[in-house]
């Protein structure tokens, strides 16, 4: 309020120094033209003085010679002194004080050489009076004391010394002097009224145009601002009358409709609307006008425009209302103004956001149903495996101690069934992580040359079975290590060459691995294997690489198969940066060929004797897999809640040589721990399920290394998902090993962890 | 001997600069008011004092009237000065009209010509009432009457005795009441006046005469 006031307050001030300004410039302006008008009249005065003296007394006579009459000379030259200075200065300093003040004078001089040269004739008197009041065009009191004075003294001269010259008799009165100067004031104090009033209406017009020019001022900035948001709104703004005639249209109106404003200007508005919302539009108005029914006026409503192009969009219309000021004399209209926005973009926004929002929600079931499938598969794994380590566990055993053949045989078909059905459950769960993404490739440095070393290892024996040779060779040097994941090329390995052993019954398998390194390109390593089994059909190749697919159903029956190995090979090698293909004729064999990204390789050493190193490496495998493994006086707990699982894993515990101790649960697990602790005999090695009722494995691993139990604990579980690893890892526990259990792995890597701890404690029993 | 700074000559020349108009004005109006001041003094002169007739002259064509006065006028009929004189004598034969007859002799050289003299002054003078206007061929009854300076005017009783000789304006060009007018009334009226001999103011009746000057002076 206070700034409100302030503001009003300095307009104000404003205003009046304004209103100061124009007065002071008016005034000058008077002053100037005023004198500029008495140049002109004193000069014509003058020319007219001496027409008349020309004209009355040319000459003056003496007998019968003549000469020209001093009054010409008065005129021309008496009056050309009075004349000229003043007129000079009207020229040269118009508009200065002293310029207004010497015309006033010469005016005086000029009516007093008037009266003078007329003989005081009454009527030159007159000259005076309309001097005065031509003198007071200057709206200057002083210049009227000026004149005064020099009228009067004038008269007082004169009056005194040659009355005749100002009064036509030779003896006047002195009072008549007095007279006479009373007429003047008489007329001046008329004149100074006059001015007074003048002056006073010359101030009022400056208040007045002050007051307008800040109110022209006002309105400019307004409606440059007006203006500003008319041309820059991204909303059309059309104003009507209420004929519907369009008064205003702007640039955003133009780019909408289409239009130039020149070509709808005058025109009706419903121009830019379809039927029926240009019979809607006409109805509106005319019932708003009769009754004053209000439809879209400060309502808004969505509406359909038309374009130019006679094309239709959305439109969202609201209308102000403009009235004329009640008894408005300016002729000022009723208009209606309009803004219209283009829906268009708005309707596809929401019907994107609506699109986007089913979009996500689908993507939110499906995340649902994955995680349905994945949750369904680990938990079908978990309880798949968890029976299957008691069968094929059971399983061994009997086959340990079958001396029979047909019992060896049977014993052996469980085995190899159980074995199929975990490689089958092994696929799934692979198949599932790939389609969901889930599947982590790891890359590390890794020997290539041991990976094939240890793939042909393997895949040998089974060769061997159908008298089939597995030869390797390497075409060229090949990198000492390579960035990739070795357990997942370990996995592709195998599938491939088990595929080939698998479909070839005559001839050999071949496993070919070379450098592709070539200048521009990443460096691949390319692994073909080559068989002279079967053969694949040209139009059959491309259903390989596809789920649950094989060549043929019979060959499903004669070959079994799962039909996942190849998809999962092919979506492994995609993972490690390349890809696989297939060539093959029937009845002469296939080749498939795998190639995996190395990995930068400027610091890598290549290798020609690779040869040298498989066959190393080879036979050191032979050496470690013959070793005999024991765990004598191995304190283990094992803490598994399934009874046949407790049995299985117990009797294998007990037969490597180790003293086994059970608990049912995580909780009991948790306290045979802690007490054998304190009571100073500590287990070597926990196993620890981590499924269990009560108190599952991951927390009560995680309380015993909460309560400082630093002894090594396996987790042994179901799960088969990397995820699952890296949760136990996670929990404390110090490695992983899934079920079915493999015995010779689960003996191996508890003998490692015992055997570690106690030289670990026996290098720190002489500190103690 | 130090030559004037710059700043002092700065302020002389604004000094001139505030005083150079002022003084122009009233050296402006010094002048105006001596040139005003010589046209008075011209008007104000008056022509050749001469002595007037103390009789009418005998040898003068003029007729004389015998039972009233005789007003004799002499005037130059293209002097500008002599207008207000016959203003003045209108006025006077309005006052007097039956008490005087008024002749009006306009000078006119003899190698002019024909008409020269009949100026708008004969016309008025023609016009007034009681006045007979007469061409004076050369001057012949001026000089007989001795008038040198037009507006020169003498009245003489029915006896032909000079009453009044001198002009009757107050100035040249003048009109207005004055001592010659106010004194012919009065003897046409009374019979007797303050005043029987007035300055006359005009131009030379019949040539410049430039001891008139001096004697006016005097």
């Amino acid at each position: 309020m206070t700034s409100m006031i302030n503001s009003s307050a300095s307009d104000g001030q404003a205003v009046s120094q304004r209103a100061d300004d124009l007065f002071h410039e008016n005034r000058s302006n008077i002053y100037q033209r005023t004198d500029q008008l008495f140049a002109k009249l004193m000069i014509i005065q003058w020319i007219a003085g001496i027409v008349a003296a020309v004209w009355i007394s040319p000459y003056t006579w003496a007998g019968a010679t003549s000469e020209t009459h001093l009054h010409v000379w008065s005129a021309i030259l008496l009056g050309g002194l009075i004349t000229l200075f003043p007129v000079c200065l009207a020229l040269t300093r118009p508009g200065s004080t002293l310029t207004r003040h010497v015309i006033a004078i010469s005016q005086m001089l000029t009516s007093a050489l008037l009266i003078h040269l007329s003989g005081g004739r009454i009527e030159t008197h007159f000259h005076v009076f309309g001097s005065l009041a031509f003198l007071a065009c200057y709206r200057d009191w002083r210049i009227l004391i000026s004149a005064t004075v020099v009228v009067t003294a004038d008269h007082f001269v004169r009056g005194f010394l040659y009355p005749q010259s100002v009064f036509g008799v030779l003896t006047a009165s002195p009072w008549r002097v007095f007279e006479h100067a009373a007429w003047v004031v008489f007329e001046d104090i008329f004149l100074l009224i006059t001015i007074r009033q003048s002056m006073g209406e010359m101030k009022a017009v400056a208040r007045h145009r002050a007051t307008l020019e800040a109110t022209n001022n006002r309105i400019w900035k307004a409606k440059e601002r007006y203006s500003s948001i008319l041309e820059n709104v991204v909303d059309s703004v059309i104003t009507i009358d209420v004929t519907g005639s369009i008064e205003e249209f702007n640039s955003a109106a133009e780019e909408m409709f289409g239009y130039k404003a020149d070509e709808v200007l005058g025109k009706r508005v419903n121009l830019l609307m379809p039927s029926p919302y240009r019979e809607e539009h006409d109805g509106y108005l005319a019932r708003y006008l009769t009754t004053g029914k209000k439809n879209i006026i400060n309502i808004g409503r969505e509406a359909v425009g038309k374009r130019k192009d006679g094309t239709t969009f959305p439109i969202h219309l609201s209308v102000s209302e403009v009235r004329p000021k009640p008894n408005d004399t300016t002729g000022s209209s009723h208009l209606f103004t309009g803004i219209v926005r283009d829906l268009t973009r708005v309707k596809e926004n929401v019907e994107l956001k609506r699109a986007e929002a089913e979009l996500i929600e689908a993507k939110n079931l499906s995340d649902i149903a994955n995680r349905a499938k994945s949750e369904f598969l680990a938990n079908m794994s978990h309880e798949i495996r968890t029976p299957m380590t008691a069968i094929l566990g059971f399983n061994d055993i009997v086959l340990d101690n079958a001396t029979e053949p047909e019992d060896i045989n049977a014993a052996r078909t469980v085995k190899e069934n159980g074995n199929f059905l975990i490689r089958l459950i092994n696929d799934i769960l692979d198949l599932a992580k790939i389609e969901a993404k889930k599947l982590d490739v790891e890359l590390i440095a890794c020997s290539p040359h041991e990976i094939i070393a240890d793939v042909a290892s393997l895949m040998r024996v089974r060769a061997a079975a159908k008298d089939l040779p597995l030869n390797v060779r390497f075409d060229g040097p090949i990198p000492e290590t390579i960035q990739s994941d070795p357990t997942r090329l370990r996995q592709i390995l195998v599938n491939i060459v088990g595929n080939a052993i698998k479909f070839t019954e005559t001839g050999s398998i071949q496993i070919v691995t070379c450098l592709l390194n070539r200048p521009g390109e990443e460096p691949k390593l390319r692994f073909d294997v080559i068989d002279t089994g079967i053969g694949i059909a040209e139009e059959k190749i491309e259903k390989l690489f596809q789920p649950f697919t094989q060549v043929d159903g019979s060959t499903t029956r004669k070959f079994g198969g799962t039909g996942l190995g190849l998809t999962i090979t092919e979506r492994l090698v995609e993972l490690l940066g390349g890809d696989v293909s297939v060539s093959s004729t029937v009845g002469t064999g296939s080749t498939f060929s795998a190639t995996i990204s190395t990995g930068p390789l400027e610091d890598v050493r290549l290798l020609r004797d690779a040869v040298e190193v498989t066959r190393k490496k080879t036979v050191d495998t032979k050496v470690t897999d013959g070793a005999e493994l024991s765990l004598e006086n191995c304190r283990i707990l094992l803490a598994e809640d399934g009874p046949d699982n407790q049995r299985l894993i117990g009797f294998i515990l007990k037969k490597a040589g180790a003293e086994v101790t059970l608990a049912d649960n995580g909780q009991i697990g948790l306290e045979l721990a802690i007490s054998a602790k304190s009571d100073g005999h500590p287990f070597d090695v926990i196993l620890m399920d981590m499924q269990m009722p009560v108190l599952d494995g991951y927390t009560a691993t995680s309380r015993l290394r909460e309560v400082g139990y630093h002894r090594p604990i396996i987790a042994l579980t179901a799960h088969a998902m990397s995820t699952d690893r890296q949760k136990c890892l996670d929990a404390g526990c110090d490695d992983y090993a899934t079920k079915p259990i493999d015995r010779m792995k689960l003996i191996s890597l508890l003998a490692q962890y015992a055997s570690q701890h106690k030289l670990h404690q026996a290098d720190e029993a002489p500190v103690a | 001997m130090t030559l004037p700074t710059t700043d002092t000559i700065r302020t002389w020349k604004q000094i001139t600069r505030w005083f150079s108009l002022p003084a122009l004005t009233v050296i402006w109006l010094g002048v105006v008011g001596i040139g005003l001041s010589w046209m008075w003094e011209y008007e104000a002169t008056p022509g050749e004092v001469t002595t007037s007739l103390t009789h009418w002259p005998a040898d003068s064509h003029i007729e004389r009237n015998t039972d009233r006065p005789t007003l004799v006028l002499f005037a130059h009929p293209r002097c500008p000065c002599t207008r207000a004189t016959i203003s003045e004598l209108a006025l006077l034969m309005a006052h007097c009209h039956e008490r005087v007859d008024a002749r009006v002799l306009f000078f006119k050289p003899s190698s002019f010509f024909a008409g020269w003299e009949k100026t708008d002054l004969w016309s008025s003078a023609e016009a007034i009432p009681g006045v007979k206007v007469v061409c004076d061929e050369d001057g012949s009854e001026a000089k007989r009457f001795r008038a040198t300076t037009s507006g020169y005017s003498l009245l003489y009783n029915s006896n032909g005795r000079l009453m009044f000789g001198g002009g009757i304006t107050g100035s040249r060009g003048h009109s207005g009441d004055n001592a010659g007018r106010s004194a012919i009334e009065s003897l046409l009226m009374d019979g007797v006046a303050e005043q029987e001999q007035t300055f006359v103011f005009g131009c030379p009746l019949l040539g410049r005469d430039d001891t008139c000057v001096l004697e006016s002076q005097e």
